[in-house]
């Protein structure tokens, strides 16, 4: 393989494709090349070029015209715009913190050594999470059917009228929170288990020794040390939760009670043909996303320094 | 062992199970569904198990849609995209651990913040482009946009950042071109990482659905979640022949994690708590 010993001399240049890296100065610049290339060619340009559509008016034929800020103009007096983001907000506000809290207890439930078939557990929970989206739609779709569905036969076992769920407007959203909820629990409950397997047993034990119950130990000792799992969190759960498209794109409710605005945009963009105001709306939303994950990064460092 | 924790544990176990059992339910009535005949799937009160199991509803399916057309050619994408994001994000790696070089700190953070770049910014631009170049109702159109992965790069440094600098050394010292010190020393090294990413990766990109969406409109073409959301679209209250569908597609799936859910997981947590 490698020459060694006495025969230190660079050995004599062999035209292989091996050798065409160059050495230590050059090469890294070509082990990153592709990837470098990649991101710029898929995000940063299309990101950078949405920009000035979002000025403009387009719709795939004919020539893009400069409107300056009349989408914008355009997207305050939108009513659908307002309501696909009031949904979202919903969405958003009432489904993060329930599957945050949902995950965080069942993650202190599962960290116990002395638990019987916690792997098993631990694989149970999270197989929703890496099951394909349109299928897991489907099934719940079957799951929440007004007449056949199992769940309003559940229901009426118990004594409960059978519920519209994603047949009516006001039941429509809290059906796909649900659904939302279920999918992504296994995911947040094992990122809060590596954070839970990051406290030390001592402090907890020592908090034991001084007379600290459960709860006490819990609020005061575990919680404030999972901060960075629990950020975390939240965080991506918020952005993925405002970003979300497939979920409203397949679990149609009447009256647009479940669409969001990313797929309000999508339709905009791809079936009105209205690229610069489609752009407009995007370059709104992210900015929304800035500003929440600037304000929970905010919230962040000030609850840090308690 | 205290009677009290003794106690707790069991109600513990018990409380975990009860929520096992919501989390497994939607599955067992996909699969139980999946083999009813269609006279008792539409049944209510509901059947807990068939009470005459057939296979009728997969061969109608399979009549009616061409499930394993739609099944190839997400393969054929996903191991596509699989293989280059394996390969590409383990030479940048490579590239932005263990070298240094003018710029190479900037360009990494560039590329992990592409990571907070949310697609429907990127989403109307990316189409106009894939469709100026001719990239629209072709596997290369489908298969591009997924051959890297921000997370994937810095998922590989943070891997090969640990590696000691005299194996390199030693290496060069002894000859070896800096492509083969990759090859050859880097990449059995970081294996464990290299499953990881590939596992991931795959379960990422099987399920990718918006952008075959946009640039896919030939059936022929279609990827698994496509091809499906489309016939689910046709056939919209064929719930029996939906739950053939899915549980062809999650069966599958669920198989896979189990034989290599370790990996998965370590790799998911190590990754989210670096970063």
């Amino acid at each position: 393989m490698y020459q060694t010993g006495a025969a230190r001399a660079r050995p004599a240049p062999r035209r292989s494709l091996l050798d065409s890296f160059g050495g230590p100065k050059v090469a890294p610049f070509i082990f990153i090349a592709p990837a470098v290339f990649f991101f710029l060619a898929v995000t940063i340009v299309p990101a950078l070029m949405g920009f000035p559509l979002s000025f403009s008016r387009w719709n795939l034929l004919g020539a893009k015209a400069f409107i300056g800020l009349d989408n914008f103009r355009e997207i305050l007096t939108d009513p659908m715009f307002w309501k696909t983001l009031r949904n979202t907000g919903v969405y958003t506000l009432v489904g993060v913190p329930i599957e945050v809290a949902l995950a965080l207890g069942v993650a202190l439930l599962l960290n116990r050594d002395d638990l019987p078939l916690k792997n098993l557990f631990r694989t149970v929970y999270f197989l929703p999470v890496i099951t394909s989206t349109v299928a897991a739609v489907f099934i719940w779709e079957w799951l929440y059917h007004p007449n056949f569905g199992l769940f309003n036969y559940v229901l009426g076992k118990v004594g409960i009228d059978p519920l519209p769920w994603l047949t009516h407007p006001k039941t429509a959203m809290m059906s796909m929170i649900i659904y939302v909820v279920w999918k992504g629990l296994g995911y947040r409950t094992v990122i809060f288990l590596a954070g839970l397997q990051g406290i030390p047993k001592e402090t907890q034990e020592a908090a034991v020794v001084d007379g600290a119950n459960t709860w006490q130990r819990f609020w005061h000792v575990t919680l404030p040390l999972l901060r960075a799992t629990t950020f975390l969190n939240v965080l991506t759960a918020t952005i993925g939760s405002l970003m979300d498209f497939s979920v409203s794109y397949l679990m149609v409710g009447p009256l647009d009670s479940t669409t969001l605005v990313v797929k309000y945009i999508y339709e905009t963009a791809f079936k009105t043909l209205r690229m610069g105001y489609a752009s407009a709306m995007a370059m709104v939303l992210f900015a929304i996303v800035m500003l929440i994950t600037f304000i929970q990064w905010k919230a962040r460092k000030e609850l840090t320094y308690d | 062992m205290t009677h009290a924790s003794k106690a707790s544990k069991w109600v513990t176990f018990a409380v975990l199970l009860a929520g096992s059992v919501i989390m497994i339910l939607p599955f067992f009535w996909m699969v139980s569904s999946a083999f009813k005949p269609v006279g008792e799937v539409y049944q209510f009160p509901p059947s807990w198990l068939p009470k005459n199991p057939t296979l009728d509803n997969f061969q109608e399916m399979f009549r009616r849609i061409p499930f394993w057309r739609y099944f190839g050619n997400s393969l054929l994408v996903t191991s596509c995209q699989t293989i280059a994001t394996v390969l590409l994000a383990s030479l940048a790696g490579y590239g932005f651990a263990k070298y240094r070089f003018w710029g190479r700190d900037g360009i990494f953070m560039m590329i992990l913040a592409t990571m907070m770049i949310p697609f429907p910014v990127t989403i109307i631009s990316l189409f106009l482009m894939a469709q100026k170049a001719g990239l629209t109702n072709n596997y290369a159109g489908l298969i591009l946009v997924g051959v890297c992965s921000a997370f994937g790069v810095f998922m590989m440094r943070q891997f090969i950042v640990s590696l000691p600098d005299a194996l390199m050394e030693a290496a060069r010292m002894d000859g070896a071109t800096e492509f083969r010190i990759y090859l050859q020393i880097i990449l059995p090294l970081i294996r464990p990482a290299l499953a990881t990413l590939t596992i991931f990766t795959f379960m990422g990109a099987w399920n990718a659905f918006i952008w075959p969406l946009l640039i896919i409109n030939q059936d022929s073409l279609r990827t698994l979640p496509l091809g499906i959301a489309t016939f689910s679209s046709q056939y919209y209250d064929a719930y029996h022949l939906q739950m053939a569908a899915s549980t062809l597609t999650i069966i599958p799936e669920i198989t896979i994690f189990l034989l290599l859910q370790k990996q998965f997981i370590k790799g998911l947590a190590l990754g989210s708590l670096k970063g």
